[in-house]
């Protein structure tokens, strides 16, 4: 029952999803791209069937392409999926975000899902957003789990029952909940890495249903020309797990000695091989602006602006980022935010990457790194 | 482009929403790479480049000021929609307003052609003709190609119409068809994300925006690492990251592109530097625009909080106190500890290579001298750091 007052409110807002109670079940949005399935697609089955057995719908996983090969429907019902939904045109043969858009909308305001969730990498980041305004609903992007819960909402005074609670950090050290209350389907793109695909089951059956879309509205204002490898030889960088990097510290020594960096080049080396070796981790190297821009001849090959970490470089994630003669100047500590663990080599006590530093060496970089590097050995080779 | 609190970890929040006019605010560091690759298609092409953001004003003048100066040319122009209304919106709702205030923007410069074109069509004297399009020459909102008092620009369409080498049927035709290109020859550039809120929704989403309030379809692309302007088609080609390869995309114009920050723009070429400056403006314009959402007719019921669709639960705050063991300096629990009674207090219990520096000294000394705890070294770094990549 709604107060006079709450109705006034509800008037001022945008309006809601007409006939929101029709929308039923949790779809995922699985991922072809050239042919293939992308295999974290999986997760999001994995994160569809957690929402749905809390809110007792069904998880359908919905599929894009010029033609949806029966064995890939299969995989993803083997996957979790109750069924599968395959949107077929020759349009959709490649990623391009207008088609995608125009397809995913159609079969959208056709089916009602409750709920929709994306992957968030480069695909789901560039078609989510669009489809989520042209369907006038909520996204909550870059979410790491989901829930199902009552929300309160303070400026309706109303209370929705059993919505969906779209997890995701916030500002390093909170996590955020975002609801969706008013709006179907609830859009949120699941961070890869956040959920195990479920386990294959291949006793599971369901149903495909196929749909052509018609796309009247579409129009062609994107043609993909082509596709290149990435020739980046920083890529490794995003996806390790361990990096070390290293800056202008590395040209001289603790009394001001010059040093021929290639020495602290190759340390850091031996420590990234000895842990890729032994414990099976991507490992990389990575350097700050500053040493890239001093432009140290000995390092021309292999101090490059591909590697460089930090603002105006690449922002990486590893577990543990070991910052050996670096200062840390907040332009290279924008790019390490999402590091678990720093640890911070630097004979300057008072140098700034030591308050972000979990993990301290104040001492030479050109003592400390063969100490952990034996350090490392000796706990390794004992295991 | 967009303001982010200076320091994530001193945010201010009330209920979920930023409080920004309670913080230091900065650009976006992402929205530098935007500024580059725009400063790339300005130079190429010429036309000018406007900044716009969403924010308190008092907050983002400063941020406005700073990139006027930016790169090689900096921004030309700054336009700032600000207004209490359109606090605590979330991507569609800063979408909707971003574009409510794009088509302003491109209309008032059509408009301003417009007006043009009509004066010379109603046959008003030349001299009158001239003294209309020196002043909006001098509001920025012509280019040099229509009327220009630079020197070495003398083949503008006024000139060309004092000097009888066009009819006034020719030059008003001429005008419509400029008028009619400034809602279709236009890209706008977005960072891939900001530093808040991370979300690299906004390209996107103003794309769909503006397509609806325009009525035509401006396509997008996210992630650019490169493009370049194609002439001939009046179209971009894009490189930009998809999945695990680079995806090369041709658009029409207009196109929304957001920039990755391995973007860098390369040298601008030499031919079409004469064509790049005819559609140049007179030059920079620092005062800075503030629109409210009446100004930019945004529909109140689709900005700021009443016109998101999502709505921020209270944040959970999961940081644990900043703890750091220093190598050489730092004491640890060498082996579990029960609770420990000393003095009145009660400290403990530990974990095995639990920090144990915030004890107080002379407890400290005890445990290590029983052997319940000891200096952290090289080797405690080597097992943690092991321990973490295994976990």
């Amino acid at each position: 029952m709604q107060s006079q007052n709450q109705q006034t409110q509800t008037l001022n807002m945008l309006p809601p999803t007409p006939d929101i109670e029709s929308y039923r079940d949790v779809w995922t949005f699985v991922e072809i791209f050239r042919g293939e399935l992308i295999s974290y697609s999986l997760e999001g089955i994995a994160a569809a069937r957690k929402i749905a057995s809390k809110v007792g719908m069904k998880v359908g996983a919905l599929v894009a392409g010029d033609k949806v090969s029966d064995d890939i429907a299969k995989t993803l019902i083997e996957h979790g999926a109750d069924y599968v939904v395959a949107v077929e045109h020759q349009y959709l043969a490649d990623y391009e975000p207008l088609a995608y858009t125009e397809a995913l909308e159609e079969i959208v305001r056709l089916r009602k899902p409750w709920a929709l969730i994306f992957m968030a990498d480069e695909m789901g980041r560039d078609l989510a957003p669009r489809l989520a305004y042209r369907l006038v609903t909520g996204l909550a992007t870059d979410n790491i789990d989901f829930d199902v819960e009552d929300f309160f909402h303070g400026l309706l005074k109303e209370k929705f029952t059993n919505i969906l609670a779209q997890i995701r950090p916030d500002f390093a050290t909170r996590i955020a909940k975002i609801y969706t209350p008013r709006h179907r389907p609830q859009i949120a793109s699941l961070r890869p890495g956040s959920f195990k695909p479920l386990q294959r089951d291949r006793s599971r059956v369901g149903d495909i249903y196929r749909y052509t879309p018609s796309l009247k509205n579409y129009q062609k204002k994107v043609r993909v020309v082509d596709y290149e490898k990435i020739e980046d030889r920083g890529a490794e960088l995003l996806g390790a797990k361990l990096i070390v990097g290293l800056g202008l510290g590395i040209l001289r020594d603790a009394e001001g000695n010059a040093k021929n960096p290639l020495e602290a080049v190759d340390m850091a080396r031996k420590i990234l091989d000895l842990v890729r070796r032994k414990l099976g981790v991507e490992t990389a190297l990575g350097a700050s602006r500053a040493l890239i821009h001093a432009d140290v001849k000995e390092l021309r090959e292999i101090i490059t602006h591909d590697i460089q970490i930090g603002q105006t470089g690449k922002t990486v994630s590893p577990k543990v980022y070991i910052a050996a003669g670096i200062s840390g100047a907040i332009q290279h500590r924008v790019g390490i935010l999402r590091a678990g663990s720093v640890v911070a080599i630097n004979i300057d006590p008072r140098a700034p990457i030591h308050e972000i530093a979990h993990y301290s060496i104040i001492e030479d970089l050109y003592r400390a790194l063969p100490k952990l590097y034996e350090a490392l050995q000796k706990k390794l080779e004992s295991r | 482009m967009k303001g982010v609190p200076a320091n994530t970890a001193r945010v201010v929040t009330v209920g979920g929403i930023l409080r920004r006019e309670e913080m230091d605010i900065v650009l976006n560091p992402y929205d530098r790479k935007t500024i580059e690759a725009a400063d790339y298609m300005r130079r190429r092409v010429g036309g000018k480049l406007v900044a716009m953001s969403m924010g308190p004003h008092p907050k983002i003048i400063p941020i406005m000021r700073e990139i006027f100066d930016a790169e090689v040319s900096g921004i030309d122009e700054a336009y700032i929609l600000s207004d209490k209304r359109m606090a605590g919106a979330d991507t569609w709702a800063t979408s909707y307003t971003l574009s409510k205030g794009i088509l302003k923007v491109l209309s008032i410069h059509r408009e301003a052609i417009e007006t043009l074109a009509n004066a010379i069509e109603s046959g008003e004297a030349i001299d009158k003709v001239e003294a209309l399009a020196t002043d909006l020459y001098r509001r920025n909102l012509i280019p040099n190609k229509i009327y220009s008092d630079k020197p070495s620009i003398r083949d503008t369409l006024i000139n060309m119409l004092r000097e009888g080498k066009i009819s006034r049927s020719d030059a008003v035709e001429l005008l419509r068809e400029e008028a009619k290109r400034v809602t279709t020859n236009f890209v706008i550039f977005c960072g891939m994300k900001a530093a808040d809120g991370e979300t690299g929704n906004v390209g996107p989403q103003v794309a769909e925006a503006l397509s609806q309030e325009l009525g035509l379809t401006i396509p997008h692309a996210s992630f650019v690492v490169d493009y370049e302007y194609v002439s001939e088609r009046n179209s971009l080609l894009v490189k930009r990251r998809l999945i695990n390869v680079m995806q090369i995309l041709e658009l029409d114009l207009p196109s929304v592109l957001t920039i990755h920050v391995d973007y860098s723009a390369p040298p601008v070429p030499l031919t079409g530097r004469r064509a790049s400056l005819m559609n140049s403006y007179r030059g920079k314009n620092t005062n800075i625009t503030i629109w409210s959402a009446d100004d930019i007719k945004a529909d109140p019921r689709y900005i700021g909080l009443a016109g998101s669709p999502t709505v921020v639960g209270p944040g959970i705050d999961i940081s644990r106190p900043h703890v750091r063991k220093i190598v050489g300096l730092s004491i640890i629990a060498a082996k579990d500890i029960d609770k420990i009674n000393y003095g009145d207090k009660t400290y403990g219990p530990f974990k095995k290579g639990d920090l144990l520096d915030s004890l107080p000294e002379d407890l400290k000394r005890d445990l290590v001298a029983k052997g319940l705890a000891k200096t952290f070294d090289y080797e405690d770094l080597a097992e943690e750091i092991i321990s973490i990549l295994r976990g």
